[in-house]
């Protein structure tokens, strides 16, 4: 792992092998990083929930290796600027259903109501990919892209947000 | 903790049921992760069975130890819900960490699937 602080900014990356249980482990080193280095509460909490669901995701639909994660705090000016980027090998059918997930997601105008019907259709299914990241666009309030290339996929998940100045962490 | 529900027990999440008159306590200790989203689905279904058979006006959800939910298990509570809401005999009320942000937009997220069969705070 590496974890950088140059000047207004704090990153980590991480390289996570196929074991769902270390999800939980990673979101608490997140969680932790994050009341050290953000003084709001709410924004840490958007980047525990998104840190969680990115990596489970990636973690649980890789088709081989590790999964890598990298996370960015960048303060500019009041605000704060969160990055989160997973990489890991996928299958072209998952890449595919993936790909038109982040489409939908993105000409989205509403992202409530878009997570509301994705909401509604996870009760139909036992499995996927789309709760997770409808709460990362949603509740995380981030911007969800993809690249796909020779079997692996890139997500990015981006935000920027004013501190609240609310309670820290919980 | 009562005789006729299964509690979960994982190193992740514990619950503790308590029926009691019309209402059925339960609370969650700890994480619900990805990997509990089966065991949670069957308690779910659980607490909804006991709830029909003592004629059960409330089911509480106390939140207050629950460190975090994952996708995978609010997708098991979504289920619960709909299947709830299909029949509504009982309401579902949480008791959510006031100082949790995640909790409050997860709640908001789940009470705006529930309708009126779900009630925060």
């Amino acid at each position: 792992m590496i974890v950088a602080k140059t000047g207004t900014s704090t990153s980590f990356e991480l390289s996570v092998s196929p074991a769902p249980t270390l999800v939980a482990s990673v979101r608490r080193f997140v969680a932790e990083l994050c009341g050290r280095v953000l003084a709001d509460g709410d924004i840490a909490a958007r980047v525990v929930v998104a840190t969680h669901e990115l990596l489970d995701n990636a973690v649980r639909y890789a088709t081989q290796d590790a999964s890598r994660i990298r996370v960015e705090l960048h303060h500019v000016g009041d605000d704060v600027g969160v990055v989160i980027v997973t990489k890991n090998r996928l299958d072209e059918d998952r890449g595919r259903e993936l790909q038109r997930l982040l489409d939908a997601m993105q000409a989205s105008p509403d992202r409530g109501a878009y997570y509301r019907d994705l909401m509604r259709q996870a009760v139909a299914r036992l499995d996927g990919p789309g709760l997770g990241l409808g709460r990362v666009h949603a509740e995380a309030g981030l911007d969800l892209c993809g690249r796909f290339e020779e079997g692996t996929v890139l997500i990015r998940a981006e935000g920027r947000f004013a501190p609240s100045k609310g309670p820290p962490l919980r | 903790m009562s005789g006729e529900i299964l509690e979960i027990a994982t190193p992740d999440l514990v619950t503790e049921t308590e029926p009691k008159g019309d209402r059925i306590t339960v609370r969650f200790v700890g994480s619900a992760e990805s990997v509990t989203r089966d065991d949670l689905a069957a308690y779910l279904t659980a607490i909804h069975e006991l709830a029909l058979e003592t004629k059960a006006v409330e089911v509480v959800f106390d939140l207050r130890a629950l460190e975090f939910m994952s996708a995978a298990c609010l997708r098991s509570m979504l289920a619960w819900l709909c299947e709830l809401e299909r029949a509504p005999r009982y309401v579902a009320r949480f008791v959510p960490d006031g100082k949790s942000h995640w909790q409050r937009r997860s709640l908001e997220s789940l009470a705006s699937i529930g309708g009126e069969v779900v009630r925060l705070g």
